[in-house]
């Protein structure tokens, strides 16, 4: 019998965007499972929340990782922060554990690799994660809205944080996934 | 490292960026539907669909299956326990050493891999 000391959790992070939201899977801090975008019309937080909740019942992870709607600086619309509130219930529902982090908690996190803004941080990503390499979004222009897809990089990065807090000496790098 | 997914051809498959109607056709006479059964093990891949994958991800059935491969490989160092035990049984000779040592390799093999 393996030991299940060596199992590696896994991890759901997820990000609401205007369209739906965006999700990373870890299977520990090195392994990108799965990733993407979820999106949905009308009625889109009980949309979402079902989504989210289809998406736990698929892979069963350990725990679940959303924005602290809460913190202080917290610019999320009303309808995203009950969103949040919403998936946070689902996921006590299912006994799943619900870590929040602030966005604040992310930049401090990624300040030390050199990213300071959301692009700067998606691009840290995908150069640590070449999957996420091919769906990198072109850099926001000041007339731009926010590219949907950066939901999916916002959702890395609560987990990549996530990773980072528990053990500082992390290094999502070359080995970030198999 | 243990695994807890029991497939990881969605993730494989992903990472190349093809779509599961390109996956597919590189397996050949496949729907994309099939591609997705396989993907939750909803549908038991074939021993040529195994195949095709190591081919293309240059990962292993095993690696990629570990679900379908836990119960094999617990089912199978059951019955080597019980062959051994039925070979003990028996006048020790050459040849049942050998086998008897092939067991042992099997369980231990099974038992510290993966």
């Amino acid at each position: 019998m393996k030991p299940d000391t060596q199992r590696q959790r896994i991890v759901l992070a997820v990000s609401p965007s205007v369209r739906g939201f965006g999700f990373a899977l870890f299977e520990g801090p090195r392994m990108l499972i799965d990733w993407g975008m979820r999106y949905v019309k009308k009625d889109k937080n009980k949309k979402c929340a079902t989504k989210v909740d289809e998406l736990v019942a698929e892979y069963n992870p350990d725990m679940l990782l959303i924005e602290d709607w809460a913190a202080k600086g917290c610019r999320r619309k009303k309808r995203i922060r009950r969103l949040l509130r919403l998936i946070e219930r689902c996921a006590k529902k299912r006994s799943l554990k619900t870590l929040r982090y602030s966005r604040r908690q992310i930049q401090q996190c990624f300040a030390q690799f050199g990213g300071k803004t959301k692009f700067e941080i998606a691009k840290q990503l995908a150069d640590w994660l070449p999957e996420l390499r091919q769906s990198l979004p072109p850099k926001r222009k000041a007339w731009n809205s926010e590219h949907p897809y950066m939901a999916v990089f916002d959702a890395t990065a609560w987990a990549i944080t996530h990773f980072h807090s528990v053990d500082p000496d992390i290094r999502p790098g070359k080995d970030a996934s198999r | 490292m243990a695994r807890q997914l029991s497939s990881y051809l969605k993730t494989h498959r992903k990472r190349s960026g093809f779509t599961q109607r390109e996956l597919a056709l590189l397996f050949g006479n496949m729907s994309d539907a099939k591609v997705s059964r396989c993907e939750r093990l909803q549908r038991k891949p074939c021993l040529e669909t195994a195949f095709a994958c190591q081919v293309i991800f240059d990962v292993s059935p095993h690696e990629l299956f570990p679900g379908m491969y836990a119960p094999v490989e617990q089912a199978v160092i059951e019955r080597a326990h019980l062959l051994v035990q039925t070979l003990y049984v028996r006048k020790i000779t050459p040849r049942i050493e050998h086998k008897l040592q092939m067991l042992r390799a099997i369980i231990k093999r099974a038992s510290g891999a993966c």
